[in-house]
């Protein structure tokens, strides 16, 4: 029976499940009650783990960043960045979530991300 | 009475009930009167209303009339770029009316979706005579206002969140094109090739030096794998069509009716839809279009298509039915695209070329259409062209605009 990502913090932060939100899309590790994006009630609970569905690497400016529509394993897809993936970013790369409102990188992100899967402890 | 009982829902992708809908509304037959557009260019000396108006006199010049009975403004982006919103009165009392004029936005896709409102205004009978200017103001905006402003048409809480641009929407569509049917970058190249070949001889056109092979594959990555030459310029620019009852139109020497005109939605995101590779909307409206036309596939002389990036012309292709799924790129290369082939596209250089002044890409399209069956398209010219088809989208195939244009005498 998978469980629903209560604790935040690294040690004890449980790997199997998150809340994705059928309203508005969003992954979420988050213990409220609502989605915090869009307020939606109708939580689907799926796997932390996916494959890349498929990706691109935007270029800007100011940095360039990985896009991607990941397929988790129940099968729906969800659009995130990837981070802390190099040569090895292909389709069928499976990743994991790492986490919600970040990107390691800036803090004024909102999205979502998926990192390399089997990277260890990923603290939020 | 209870009202549910007569009307029956519209499900999701249920393209048959839209096209009873449009049965029970045309009630007469619809011809395009008059044209007219600017150049697409950076006018950066040029308003909003300056550029409607320029384009809307040319068509109203075009027609021979001097008043219409409705206006519909196709714009996305006016409020963003210039700070100017309701654009109905601002076009109507450019041209001294104040009758019904009002804007459609349908993002990219407001072109089309603006005349597709003329069409039914006449086709209704509510009213004999109708505008659609189709208008965008791009230059002189800082390019990331306006990369934010064009996103904010994809779906804000599943994809904007995580920073994605079109260009970066179309890129993840792309690669995911490139894996599913083995093919290259390399193998979009004749989208981008036949687009600039004919805009070279188009003097409308944003760009028109043409694109060679060297610069398809050594210009700079955007979103990979599009790079600069998969991707459709900004641009200013207006376009303007005058539809009218077809009996006004009874004694012209030619006369072009708007044959089909359907439009069809879709998931405004990419991850709700079963196949992202298959735009169900350019499917729905491209049917409902032919068959309200009696049309089939092989009656199109010309298809004038929403290839914002070299693979929107590919999963037109392949949606609108013309080729099989996964074929586009060898349709195009075997069959032919260009003037000359079994199904030109883009004839005036296209989104691609001709260039994407967001809301008035659609109505180009229209207008472009029209001088193909008119056999006013000059060097551009398509031989013997009788029945065009044109189709403007909004979003990532979010919104699918089709219209179906024959040549009747």
């Amino acid at each position: 029976m998978p469980a629903t990502v209560i604790e935040r913090r690294c040690r004890t932060y449980a790997k199997t499940s998150l809340n994705y939100c059928a309203e508005c899309g969003r992954l979420s590790e988050e213990s409220l009650p609502g989605c915090a994006e869009c307020g939606g009630e109708n939580f689907q609970r799926v796997s932390q783990a996916g494959t890349i569905y498929s990706y691109t690497i935007v270029r800007q400016s100011e940095g360039s960043f990985v896009l991607a529509l990941i397929q988790l394993a129940e099968g729906p897809l969800v659009m995130g960045r990837v981070v802390g993936v190099d040569r090895e970013l292909r389709i069928g790369l499976p990743v994991q979530f790492v986490g919600a409102g970040h990107d390691g990188l800036e803090s004024a992100f909102r999205g979502v991300s998926f990192g390399p899967r089997g990277a260890g402890d990923v603290c939020l | 009475m209870d009202r549910s009982a007569r009307i029956p829902p519209l499900s999701p992708g249920d393209a048959t009930s839209r096209v009873i809908l449009i049965r029970i509304v045309i009630v007469r037959s619809v011809s395009v009167l008059g044209i007219g557009q600017t150049r697409v260019a950076n006018h950066e000396d040029c308003s909003l209303r300056s550029l409607a108006n320029e384009a809307s006199r040319a068509a109203l010049a075009d027609a021979g009339l001097r008043g219409v009975n409705a206006i519909f403004v196709g714009n996305m982006l006016s409020d963003h770029t210039t700070g100017q919103s309701h654009l109905g009165p601002l076009v109507s009392s450019a041209a001294g009316s104040c009758v019904e004029s009002i804007t459609v936005n349908a993002a990219c896709g407001s072109g089309g979706a603006a005349v597709r409102q003329a069409y039914l205004a006449v086709g209704s009978g509510a009213c004999d005579v109708a505008l659609a200017v189709g208008v965008e103001k791009m230059s002189g905006v800082a390019k990331e206002d306006l990369v934010r402003a064009l996103a904010s048409a994809a779906d804000y809480q599943r994809e904007v969140v995580n920073d994605a641009t079109f260009a970066a929407l179309n890129a993840i569509l792309m690669q995911r094109y490139l894996y599913e049917y083995n093919a290259m970058r390399l193998d979009f190249f004749v989208f981008a090739q036949v687009a600039h070949q004919n805009a070279v001889s188009n003097p409308n056109a944003r760009l028109r030096g043409g694109c060679s092979l060297d610069e398809y594959l050594t210009s700079r990555m955007v979103a990979d794998p599009i790079g600069l030459y998969d991707a459709s310029p900004i641009a200013d620019g207006a376009a303007a069509v005058v539809l009218t009852d077809a009996r006004l139109a009874a004694g012209k020497d030619q006369r072009i009716d708007i044959v089909g005109s359907a439009c069809a939605t879709d998931t405004l995101s990419l991850q709700e839809r079963a196949d992202p590779l298959w735009l169900s909307a350019v499917e729905g409206s491209t049917h409902a279009a032919l068959e309200q036309a009696r049309l089939y596939h092989s009656d199109v002389d010309l298809f004038e298509l929403h290839d914002a990036f070299t693979i929107m012309a590919a999963l037109c292709l392949e949606s609108s039915g013309f080729t099989p799924r996964g074929t586009a790129t060898t349709f195009a290369r075997e069959h032919g695209i260009h003037r000359d082939g079994a199904l030109p596209i883009s004839t005036f250089g296209g989104l691609k070329a001709r260039g994407h002044p967001v809301g008035a890409s659609g109505t180009y399209q229209i207008v472009e259409a029209i001088l193909q069956l008119r056999g006013e398209a000059g060097p551009n010219q398509v031989p013997d062209a009788s029945v065009a088809m044109t189709q403007s989208i909004g979003g990532s195939g979010a919104t699918a605009v089709t219209h179906v244009l024959k040549r009747m005498a």
